[in-house]
């Protein structure tokens, strides 16, 4: 397996001189498995990731979208792929109470905010809704897909291959005690629902080489309305699971790569003392596992 | 009159180290009259950064910003949603456009905040922070103190409605406009009666000439063009192809060294003042 960060900012795409070193494309990782192509998320790092394939001559995309927030779904109209005629794109997410997939995708492209509709898509494009908890096959690849807690619907995804594991676990706020998740009914028992989602992450972390987390805060800027985790729940969850690699990724727009280095340097006696290597996710950085 | 410039890049934003010099940022123009008027035109990704500034400058307790924006594709107002001045009370933001769809400018902007894609509040909502009013531009001119604003619809491709402004203050004249096409030759009226003799045009140069220009945007040679008709003082050319790296541009900017008109490149953090 391996994976390589082309977006690793969180919220908003950053261009600014503080961000140049971790990078300010937003969220997307694109991860080579037996022969296989697939994205995690459509952040604006998909216009570069998307080149990349297009390059080699990759025909067949899964594009694994954990959420429609717009940081995460901003840079698809943008994939080089949807020109291509003979190529297939594959988008899948969790089913939305209310909307398909393909609703939300083509509301993004619609006027009057873009002039590139849906239906000028030359590839073979297809929707694939999931539910908490399936299991799904990308060539050899094993993908498992769960629920996390974030406003909306969003989704943390697992990729087994071999003996390999990597964990996309983002955006969440894995420990927090405000309930984020959307159209879990009426009675939906708040505490039960935590338990779950916090369960759901344990499951995809379990025994991974490399857990991808969402680590916009730190604990001292911790905003309990927001829906994401400080590096603190990540290394807890790292150590309870037998996960070996933590990336801390969704960086912070503000953070500069001087407060990145400052945030490896400050959890890493936690990490070595649990046996977990830390790092904070790069553009460009690629891990073969 | 001063103009700061917050976001220079078309389309997408690009962060990387090819586009760090003239800046990846989408569009968002930052113009201070004499008086202290805060205007801002479009409101793409350096809305975020040029808001950031402006709680150092009054808006962490109350200011007053006006938001001009030229039409709603994404690259021209996905920075509202992180324009932390509209978090704080006491704050009044003003957001100015025309949709021509049947369609309120304010509905229209909503639809950026449903919950589905969007991470943060509905600022829309009164209770919520700032206090925000949607002025639909029904005329073509407006003063914002002692600042004169004139507005005309110019041609973009197949939106339906996109604005260029002209800008007045102390002498000074700025004329915006940011995406642009002259597919066919009456394209050019409202864009040259917004910048005759203007100190300044910013002007859309997504393309190179030799690209295909059917997607609603000019190219350079358009650009400087059109500030030769216009007598302007100054040629800017704006809203960079997201690919566009700084040699490029520095390249196409050094093509114009002789031409009668300064024609120079918008760089992000560049700022310009204009007066008699
Ligand atoms: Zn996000
Ligand atoms: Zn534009």
């Amino acid at each position: 397996m391996k994976i390589l960060f082309w977006g690793v900012r969180g919220s908003f795409p950053v261009a600014e001189g503080h961000a140049v070193g971790y990078g300010g494309n937003t969220p997307c990782l694109e991860v080579e498995v037996a022969g296989r192509t697939i994205l995690i998320d459509a952040g604006t790092g998909i216009r570069g990731a998307g080149q990349a394939l297009a390059d080699r001559g990759v025909e067949q995309v899964d594009l694994l979208l954990s959420h429609a927030h717009w940081d995460h779904i901003q840079g698809f109209p943008y994939l080089p792929q949807l020109d291509q005629e003979g190529v297939s794109v594959r988008v899948h997410s969790l089913r939305h109470p209310n909307q398909t997939l393909n609703e939300i995708f083509a509301g993004q492209q619609q006027p009057p905010f873009s002039s590139r509709s849906l239906k000028d898509v030359r590839a073979h494009l297809e929707f694939v809704e999931h539910e908490d908890g399936d299991c799904f096959e990308i060539g050899a690849a094993q993908v498992t897909c769960r629920r996390l807690n974030h406003p909306g619907v969003a989704a943390g995804y697992r990729v087994d291959s071999g003996d390999h594991v990597l964990a996309y676990i983002c955006d969440t706020d894995l420990d927090g005690a405000v309930l984020h998740a959307d159209g879990l009914g009426e009675d939906a028992n708040e505490t039960k629902w935590l338990q779950k989602l916090r369960q759901n992450a344990r499951d995809l972390g379990h025994s991974a080489d490399l857990l991808v987390c969402d680590t916009f805060f730190l604990p001292e800027e911790y905003e309990p309305l927001w829906g994401h985790s400080c590096p603190d729940e990540f290394l807890r969850l790292a150590a309870e699971v037998d996960a070996s690699g933590v990336w801390l990724f969704h960086h912070r727009p503000g953070r500069a790569d001087s407060d990145m280095d400052g945030i490896v340097e400050r959890y890493r006696p936690a990490a070595v003392s649990e046996g977990i290597q830390l790092h904070a996710a790069r553009e460009g950085v690629e891990i073969s596992l | 009159m001063r103009v700061k410039l917050w976001g220079t890049r078309g389309s997408v934003a690009n962060p990387s180290t090819t586009t760090s010099q003239y800046g990846g940022n989408t569009p968002c123009v930052e113009v201070r009259g004499t008086a202290g008027e805060v205007i801002i035109l479009d409101a793409g990704i350096g809305l975020h950064w040029l808001g950031q500034r402006l709680m150092g400058e009054g808006f962490a307790s109350g200011g007053e910003a006006h938001v001009l924006l030229s039409h709603l594709h994404w690259d021209h107002i996905q920075g509202i949603p992180f324009f932390t001045p509209l978090l704080i009370e006491g704050n009044h933001i003003r957001i100015y456009g025309r949709t021509g769809n049947g369609r309120g400018l304010r509905d229209s902007l909503l639809c950026q905040m449903e919950r589905a894609y969007c991470p943060v509040p509905n600022f829309f909502d009164d209770s919520i922070g700032a206090l925000l009013t949607v002025h639909e531009l029904e005329t073509e001119s407006i003063s914002i103190g002692g600042v004169h604003v004139r507005t005309r619809q110019i041609h973009h491709g197949d939106t339906d409605m996109c604005l260029g402004y002209r800008i007045e203050n102390d002498g000074g004249t700025l004329a915006y406009l940011p995406d642009i096409d002259y597919t066919a030759t009456e394209h050019q009226d409202a864009a040259l009666d917004l910048a005759e003799g203007a100190d300044l045009l910013i002007h859309d140069a997504h393309h190179t000439a030799d690209e295909d220009l059917s997607d609603g945007h000019s190219s350079d040679a358009d650009a400087v063009r059109i500030g030769e008709m216009a007598g302007v003082g100054r040629v800017m050319l704006f809203h960079h192809h997201p690919d566009r790296s700084d040699d490029e541009i520095d390249a196409i900017v050094a093509s114009y060294a002789d031409r009668r008109v300064p024609v120079s490149a918008a760089a992000q953090g560049d700022e310009i003042r204009l007066s008699s």
